[in-house]
């Protein structure tokens, strides 16, 4: 599958932004993300008094002079973060116009483009069932990335994802190192919700990115209708539905996706997670450009 | 349940057709969706709002199934074939007993000539029929043969002659009254819910142009064209413009143009004639010296031109006078228009331009008299309402004494004022004595102030201000008099302390006084009416004794309630012995009584004494009704004048139903009795009916549902 939106001059747009991540996180050595813990930048942070063991190099001797008293100059540490995004790649994503696949991906690869951009690690994990495959390993630097774009481009929608076993089983979920995005609609029976207790519990930065079609925010069909489901065994398994769809039938829909939307909304709100709504009818730049950047996690 | 056309039910196959319909009809359109995760969602939304979703979904199916059943159903025709009654020949037969039926020709009264006809039919209508019933119809219809079977024909025959036998001729079965035809067809019902097959004849003399379908009038045999009735339908007394009185009598003949004459006798009267001429008769009454033997009368013979159907009314004595061209009037006496007035020398028959000029009277009598004869009683077919009397001119007379020690105006005005409000029942003569009175011979004994050494005992006896000592036996203990307050500026009301009769219409705070006097008597007084917790109008019916003790000079002056109490009082103990004076055959009334006892004696048979009162007298004869009471008065008195006992007479006339001397009448419409003959198809009407009914519900609830999912 070609994706429309990976070309040069979005990538090139992609340049002048970052991500923001929470300062509390450890993370690695080498990256540009400022920390809370104290380090050897050039950026003053605090002073505190000198204690012994303490580099008497680092003493500030012009407060020395005036206080008679020894005091360290202190300053802010930079660190190097793990950025893994879970791709949910059910058939349920193929569906929609324009899909939802081609939309999730680019926000992937918009994401994984910031992190290495920032010289952050970066992880693709392909859930199938309750699997999460990373086929591209760990991607560092620009020239990495653009390799594994193209495996992106070949990923196959299919069958159902059970998010929570596929997370929870990944075998480098990190602790907190970094910023884990999960790609789904989210219309799911599966515990998706034990997902993301799972990456809090290892104090990850945790956002969630539904992608949506216009179909399954307004649906346009009425009458008897035999609804099957795109990840339905056959036509016969209890995944599909027999409805009469009515007036009164699309409101009860619209107030159960409303319920749905803010349940999840607020389980993220409750956990620290973000959570963005986006249909994929809508420009990617609107996305990319106005809700992650309101939110502040680009920037 | 059976069904007329069996065959019909095959239309219930086309439910198979409609339900094969649903089975093959077009499935559900698939529709490729990501996820049906939401949806199934929306369905517990949906649930939870349309918990009778499941019935709408087959209520359609359920209204096309009821519109098939119904259609199968009207082919098939159902019904209960146990609901059907067996037709059972049966007749009702209605004898009409009403005061028409009186009127008789050589043959006998037509009620004799309807039994007659029945008795010779009886045989003929069991042959036809399986049960018999008659019914007797007068004012209070009633069943005399119920549901007689062939068996008891005999029963029957000595029913039907049962009714002919009669006293006097008159016969107790057929009435002086009206038929009361719908309580009769209402007795007919009762045993038409049993057989509503049941046929019914009335015979009766008259005629339906338009009855109901269910009943057979038959008056064949029963009327006589020949028969005919001249008839006094009702009478009125007035006065005129000279004030004198003048009798009206509504006069009518039916049957055939008739001429007669109309005879009437005033008693008892006070008139003028000719010129300064003046006449005072009177019947006996009374007793010891009230008894005037003089018996004399005015007799006025009256003709006029030809009855007929047509009612006139004839007003006497001023249709004895013609008036001229100058307006005058003048009394042109011909060969049957004679006035015969009482003189001292014997009799006086006016003459030319002498008028008769009434100023009172006790009694009228008026008969219809043959015109060729002289004295004959008239010979039509129904004589009860040849004669008529006009009373109530002269009241029973009431003796009235008032005895003050001072003379008090607004007193002896409202003691005047009753006599006025009592005039339209008693003669009330009034006599105004200062000082001490008699204690007998009255009938109302007023004290105002002052009292009796001992209470009179043979009329009502009213104390105003009893303030002196009581009367020995009385029962009673004065007080001084009371001032209600400290200073003489204080007054104060009455206070009601009975339900009494005589209290009807009374204020008792309009009583405001400023003295009375505390009355206290022993258990035969009954208090109504107490001021300041002391008692001040009381009332002992035994001895018929009123007390109000206040002084009128220290109480509000104007005080309208006082007068009222006084006449409650008078009437409670003097009531009018009978409503009015004329009444018709059928009306029943109240008869009252100043005494303990009154005779009653009607127009036919002896009289009857009753001593319970009001005492409810059914008026079932025409003529003339005498109630007469005694009250004896005490021996003790020295007045010359006394008289032991007095007799107060009450007269009073009744007479036929005007609507009954008509006895050619013709009625436009008769109502028969309601009934229902069960129809076989009435079931299946009913059926329909009720999946109609269903079928209406279940489309306005399917259309309310899809409205509701429109929503």
């Amino acid at each position: 599958m070609k994706v429309s939106y990976l070309n040069d001059e979005f990538f090139g747009r992609l340049e002048t932004l970052a991500l923001n991540l929470r300062t509390n996180l450890a993370g690695f050595f080498g990256g540009k993300h400022l920390v809370k813990t104290y380090g050897q930048t050039v950026e003053f942070a605090d002073y505190r008094e000198y204690m012994l063991g303490d580099d008497i190099r680092r003493i500030d001797w012009n407060l020395y002079s005036r206080f008679e008293k020894y005091f360290l100059k202190l300053f802010t540490d930079e660190r190097q973060m793990h950025v893994q995004i879970f791709l949910d790649c059910s058939a349920s994503m193929e569906m929609g116009n324009p899909k939802k696949a081609e939309f999730a991906i680019a926000v992937a690869a918009a994401l994984g483009f910031l992190a290495v951009h920032n010289m952050d690690k970066v992880s693709f994990n392909l859930m199938h069932k309750d699997k999460a495959i990373n086929n591209t390993g760990t991607i560092v630097g620009k020239n990495a990335f653009f390799r594994a774009i193209g495996e992106l481009e070949n990923i196959e929608f299919k069958d159902d994802t059970d998010i929570a076993s596929a997370i929870t089983n990944s075998p480098n979920t990190g602790t907190n190192d970094g910023l884990t995005v999960i790609i789904s609609d989210f219309f799911t029976e599966s515990a998706w919700k034990k997902a993301v207790d799972y990456l809090s519990y290892k104090k990850r930065q945790v956002m969630l990115v539904q992608v949506l079609s216009p179909e399954e925010i307004e649906p346009a069909y009425s009458g008897r209708v035999h609804l099957v489901d795109s990840e339905s065994d056959d036509i016969s398994d209890p995944k599909n539905l027999k409805i009469r769809i009515t007036r009164s039938m699309q409101i009860a829909y619209e107030e159960a996706f409303k319920d749905l939307e803010e349940d999840i909304r607020s389980f993220c709100v409750s956990r620290g997670a973000e959570f963005f709504s986006v249909s994929c009818d809508k420009p990617f730049e609107k996305t990319l450009f106005g809700d992650l950047l309101k939110a502040g996690i680009v920037g | 349940m059976k069904l007329l056309l069996p065959l019909g039910l095959l239309g219930l196959l086309s439910i198979i057709v409609l339900i094969i319909i649903y089975i093959i009809k077009p499935n559900y359109q698939q529709k490729f969706i990501s996820s049906t995760y939401v949806w199934k969602l929306s369905l517990a939304y949906r649930k939870k709002k349309v918990p009778i979703s499941k019935l709408r979904n087959i209520l359609l199916i359920i209204c096309q199934v009821l519109l098939l059943t119904s259609c199968a159903m009207m082919l098939a025709g159902p019904y209960l074939a146990e609901e059907q009654t067996a037709e059972i020949p049966e007749q009702i037969v209605l004898i009409d007993a009403s005061a028409s039926m009186q009127t008789v020709n050589s043959d006998g009264t037509r009620f004799q000539r309807a039994v007659d006809k029945l008795n010779n039919s009886l045989d003929d209508i069991f042959a036809q029929n399986t049960y018999f019933s008659l019914i007797i119809v007068d004012n209070d219809p009633r069943y005399l043969v119920r549901r007689a079977n062939v068996s008891q024909v005999e029963d029957i025959r000595l029913t039907l002659s049962e009714m002919m036998d009669g006293k006097d001729g008159i016969n107790p079965i057929c009435t002086f009254g009206t038929p009361n035809i719908t309580g009769a067809m209402t007795l007919c019902e009762e045993i038409l819910v049993e057989n509503p097959y049941a046929k019914i004849s009335f015979y009766t003399d008259t005629e339906y142009i338009d009855s109901d379908e269910k009943v057979t009038v038959v008056t064949d045999g029963i009327i006589d064209h020949e028969e005919w009735n001249a008839a006094i339908l009702d009478g009125r007394v007035s006065t005129n413009e000279y004030n004198t009185y003048r009798f009206e009598l509504d006069v009518a003949s039916y049957g055939k143009s008739a001429d007669f004459k109309i005879v009437m006798r005033i008693k008892g009267a006070r008139a003028k004639y000719g010129e300064d001429n003046y006449v005072e008769s009177y019947i006996e009454s009374g007793s010891g010296n009230d008894i005037v033997s003089e018996q004399s009368e005015i007799e006025i013979e009256f003709n006029t031109s030809t009855f007929d159907s047509d009612m006139k009314t004839v007003r006497l004595p001023d249709d004895l006078y013609i008036t001229n061209e100058d307006g005058t009037h003048q009394f042109v006496p011909g060969s049957y228009n004679n006035v015969t007035v009482p003189t001292e020398d014997g009799v006086h028959v006016l003459e030319n331009d002498e008028f008769i000029e009434i100023f009172s009277y006790e009694s009228v009598e008026v008969d219809l008299r043959d015109y060729t004869g002289s004295g004959n009683s008239l010979n039509d077919s129904f004589a009860s309402d040849n004669s008529f009397c006009f009373y109530g001119g002269k009241r029973n007379q009431l003796r009235v004494e008032y005895c003050t020690s001072l003379d008090n105006p607004f007193a002896k005005g409202m003691i005047q004022s009753l006599q006025s409000i009592l005039s339209t029942k008693w003669d009330y003569t009034l006599e105004t004595k200062e000082g001490g009175g008699a204690t007998s011979g009255y009938d109302i004994y007023i004290f105002e102030h002052i009292l009796p050494q001992i209470l009179p005992t043979d009329g009502l006896v009213v104390l105003l201000d009893p303030a002196s000592t009581a009367p020995a036996g009385s029962g009673l203990t004065l007080e001084e008099r009371i001032v209600p307050g400290p200073s003489s500026s204080n007054y104060a009301t009455f206070d009601l302390e009975s339900d009494h009769e005589v209290l009807l219409n009374i204020k008792p705070s309009s009583f405001i006084v400023s003295k009375y006097v505390s009355v206290i008597a022993d258990q035969n007084y009954e208090v109504l009416m107490k001021c300041n917790s002391d008692a001040v109008a009381l009332l002992n019916e035994v001895n018929k004794v009123f007390i109000l003790s206040y002084n009128v000079h220290f109480a509000q002056s104007i005080n309208v309630y006082f007068p009222i109490l006084l006449s409650n009082v008078f009437n409670y103990f003097y009531p009018q012995t009978v409503p009015d004076y004329l009444f018709d055959v059928g009306e029943t009334i109240d008869v009252r009584s100043i005494t303990d006892k009154v005779t009653l004696q009607p127009p036919v048979g002896e009289g009857t004494t009753v001593d319970v009162f009001p005492h409810s007298l059914s008026l079932d004869m025409p003529g003339n009704y005498v109630v007469t009471q005694s009250v004896t008065y005490s021996t003790d008195n020295e007045d010359e004048n006394a008289t032991n006992v007095r007799i107060f007479r009450t007269d009073f006339f009744v007479k036929v139903p005007s609507a009954e001397s008509e006895i050619d009448a013709t009625v436009y419409t008769l109502v028969g009795p309601h009934y229902e003959i069960p129809d076989p198809e009435d079931f299946m009407h009913k059926l329909l009916l009720y999946f109609a009914i269903a079928l209406v519900v279940l489309i306005v609830a399917e259309w309310w549902l899809q409205y509701q999912s429109q929503l």
